[in-house]
């Protein structure tokens, strides 16, 4: 026997087509899936099928929602503040944002960051659809919270841009040294965002 | 083995859960890949020093199939480049452009310091659109395949004001030797041509290009890599 029974293998098979997986990790989840009883792998397979019917993109703000719902929780909440909207690139950080409980607005995802080298370019994400809502309801502030890196400085630069004939006021979340590290192991290109960034106490 | 060298980061690759792997242009190694662990993560020691375009110290494990980043620390931000959106466009279009014609682990000074000349200037050029077309041309001497444009490629005759591109034959043909295929165009864009890969990059702004012409340079410039490297995706700026 050169290879495994071909149930097995075909499972290896689609475990390798996950991102970082090679072929001796897909074994492992795939022996591990054997291992366990049918209700476990049941439960596991419902849940792989049930996320891709399931969830789809809020119609107004692009964060996840169930598909019953055309609008996230966070869009049908009456109490959320509709005058701030804070944009990030993908929902997993707008899940972040939330667990601070510091930001009682509504959000926009754009889908990913401005990369011209990767082919990503404005069109690419959700930035028209900012625009429309930016203009159609009575918005005080746009809070960018992108990546403090390249393409989150480019995508924040293109934004400013298109926002500020708006006359919308635009600000960006802090960059600076992480909480809980210390100062003497910080780049001085942190440092230096850090120190533009101070805050009177 | 320990090393030290210098490098740009030309493109950095989400790895498992919180690595990159990162595309190095180094001074020492030629372009190098280096997996840096833990380098997405926000207390990271590695902080700004992996940003794309950065150029940093970088000290690594060199084992026989893997290149492990221990430290880097950052040498040269070029802070007005990345906040100005046209010229950090341009930058990332060069990083990718010399990420593609580049193949790993050929020592080349003559491109390292074409990439920290060009960076180094970048932020004080003026006309863009014809850095843009300059980019093409001084890469392309960089590595040593620049196209002729002093006389014919094909026949080696001289030049009048008859002219045409061939990117097959490498450069500038003459009327006599011109064949079907050869791009037609004006002895000004050629004059202009030649003028941007002699001009340093501060004296640029002393010519001019029609928004025609530049489409025009682009295009053959494109043409012509494309044929001499086998590049498979090429920006037009």
């Amino acid at each position: 026997m050169d290879k495994y029974p071909e149930p097995l293998e075909n499972l290896i098979k689609e475990f390798q087509k996950l991102p970082s997986i090679g072929r001796k990790t897909a074994e492992r989840l795939a022996f591990y899936l054997l291992s366990q009883p049918p209700e476990a792998v049941e439960s596991l397979s419902q849940a792989i099928a049930h996320v891709k019917e399931k969830i789809r993109a809020c119609q107004e703000c692009f964060n996840f929602t169930e598909s019953e719902n055309e609008l996230c929780e966070i869009c049908r909440d009456p109490q959320r503040d509709r005058s701030v909207i804070c944009v990030v690139s993908h929902p997993q950080e707008l899940l972040k944002l939330e667990k601070t409980r510091e930001y009682r607005g509504l959000y926009h995802v754009l889908g990913g960051l401005l990369s011209p080298v990767n082919g990503i370019g404005p069109e690419q994400l959700h930035i028209e659809e900012l625009l429309v809502r930016l203009s159609k309801h009575k918005i005080q502030e746009v809070i960018l919270a992108l990546d403090p890196k390249v393409e989150g400085e480019a995508t924040a630069m293109y934004l400013a841009r298109r926002i500020k004939p708006l006359g919308i006021k635009i600000t960006q979340i802090a960059h600076g040294v992480p909480v809980g590290r210390d100062l003497e192991f910080a780049d001085e290109v942190t440092l230096s965002r850090a120190l533009a960034g101070r805050v009177q106490l | 083995m320990i090393l030290k060298t210098i490098g740009f980061i030309l493109r950095a690759i989400k790895f498992r859960e919180s690595d990159l792997i990162l595309t190095v242009l180094s001074r020492d190694y030629g372009k190098i890949s280096l997996i840096a662990k833990g380098a997405r993560r926000t207390e990271s020691k590695f902080g700004a020093a992996l940003d794309l375009l950065t150029l940093s110290e970088l000290v690594f494990y060199d084992a026989e199939n893997l290149k492990l980043l221990k430290e880097a620390s950052i040498i040269e931000d070029y802070r007005a480049i990345k906040s100005d959106y046209e010229r950090l466009t341009l930058a990332l279009h060069t990083a990718h452009l010399l990420n593609q014609l580049v193949e790993e682990h050929h020592p080349d000074r003559t491109i390292f310091e074409f990439l920290q000349g060009f960076f180094g200037e970048l932020s004080s050029v003026k006309n863009l659109e014809l850095a843009a077309v300059a980019v093409k041309l001084k890469l392309m001497r960089a590595l040593g395949i620049a196209p002729r444009l002093s006389s014919c490629a094909r026949g080696r005759h001289r030049l009048t004001d008859e002219l045409w591109f061939s990117p097959q034959s490498g450069g500038l043909v003459c009327a006599a030797c011109h064949q079907a295929g050869d791009t037609r165009l004006s002895p000004r864009l050629a004059h202009n041509l030649k003028m941007l890969l002699g001009l340093s990059w501060d004296k640029l702004d002393r010519l001019t290009l029609s928004e025609d012409e530049i489409t025009l340079a682009h295009r053959l410039l494109d043409e012509f890599m494309g044929f001499h490297l086998k590049a498979p995706h090429m920006p037009s700026k």
